[in-house]
């Protein structure tokens, strides 16, 4: 089965270096249409990047924690 | 993507070292590197099922330079293992006739390719022609020297045959790479909806070190949110 068809979007940011690790998720939340999402997959909680999006963002995504912890955060961010 | 770590990361680690490794730092699968010329009996084969399947671990990939004479174990050990083999790309008549024989016996295999777009053309066409369920398109990325605007069109010339990306320096060594930028590549790849593994392994023995120190740690680097957001860009 190929693997690069109807699959959800999933960006694991757990090798990104820091630096690049939040313009990395904000230019993939860029290329979503409205009612569209993302997986993100990360080695901590995420919630200071919530923040980043509650203050840059606001009203525009949605955000559900899919599984959180002890290793591995997925969380779900969509586009309004 | 599905994380994963190269058995090359660590290559003193015994296969108990590599599969606790995985399950603490998260990673999906593992990929083992074999010694060029080997390819593991079926016993073997059979216990490193076993364990792998305890652990939780998929091995995801079977990495070797195939040799006529390992042909045979490695396509036992592919079935086995239900993993790929991943192995380098020949002549195009030779890559098909190989791919012929593992699409006969029901076995996976992909062919590496550098970020050449029309070398991936050929495992596509090769693809097309034998049976795209069991042949693939493997994808050595070495940051430090490809270009982030060669991505978009080797993903294009992949398209879906595109079933593994080695990413070497994908470790500790990302926070001093200059050239492509990991941040933008995982976003390409995930974008295109790429959810095979995406395996990381040293760009050099040198870096064996850093990357014993780097996998011992329980988890990554943090976040990084006062980063410049422009410091990222997906335009071209």
């Amino acid at each position: 089965m190929p693997e690069t068809t109807q699959n959800p979007i999933e960006l694991d940011v757990r090798i990104i270096p820091p630096r690049e690790k939040h313009p990395t998720i904000f230019q993939t939340f860029e290329t979503l249409e409205p009612g569209e999402s993302f997986i993100l997959v990360n080695d901590h909680d995420p919630f200071p990047l919530r923040y980043q999006f509650q203050a840059e963002r606001e009203g525009q995504f949605e955000w559900e924690y899919l599984e959180e912890g002890p290793t591995v955060w997925r969380v779900r961010i969509g586009k309004r | 993507v599905r994380l994963t770590l190269s058995s090359s990361a660590a290559p003193e680690s015994t296969l108990g070292d590599l599969l606790e490794t995985c399950q603490r730092r998260g990673f999906a699968g593992l990929e083992l590197d074999v010694p060029s010329g080997q390819s593991g009996t079926e016993g073997a084969v059979e216990s490193v099922r076993r364990r792998a399947e305890g652990a939780g671990v998929r091995i995801t990939a079977l990495r070797m330079d195939l040799a006529g004479a390992t042909e045979e174990t490695s396509l036992v050990a592919a079935l086995a293992l239900g993993a790929p083999v991943v192995v380098p790309l020949v002549a195009e008549v030779e890559a098909r006739a190989l791919a012929e024989r593992y699409a006969a016996a029901g076995a996976r295999l992909a062919f590496i390719v550098r970020t050449n777009p029309d070398a991936a053309r050929i495992v596509r066409r090769i693809a097309d022609a034998v049976g795209p369920d069991s042949i693939g398109l493997g994808w050595d990325i070495r940051p430090e020297r490809d270009e982030s605007g060669a991505v978009p069109e080797m993903l294009a010339a992949a398209g879906s045959r595109l079933q593994y990306v080695r990413l070497y320096g994908g470790g500790p060594e990302t926070e001093t790479q200059t050239g492509l930028g990991v941040g933008a590549l995982i976003a390409r790849l995930a974008i295109a909806r790429f959810q095979g593994p995406l395996v990381l392994t040293p760009s050099d023995d040198r870096y064996h070190r850093a990357w014993s120190s780097w996998l011992g740690r329980r988890s990554g680097w943090g976040c990084g949110k006062t980063a410049d957001p422009d410091l990222v860009t997906l335009d071209s």
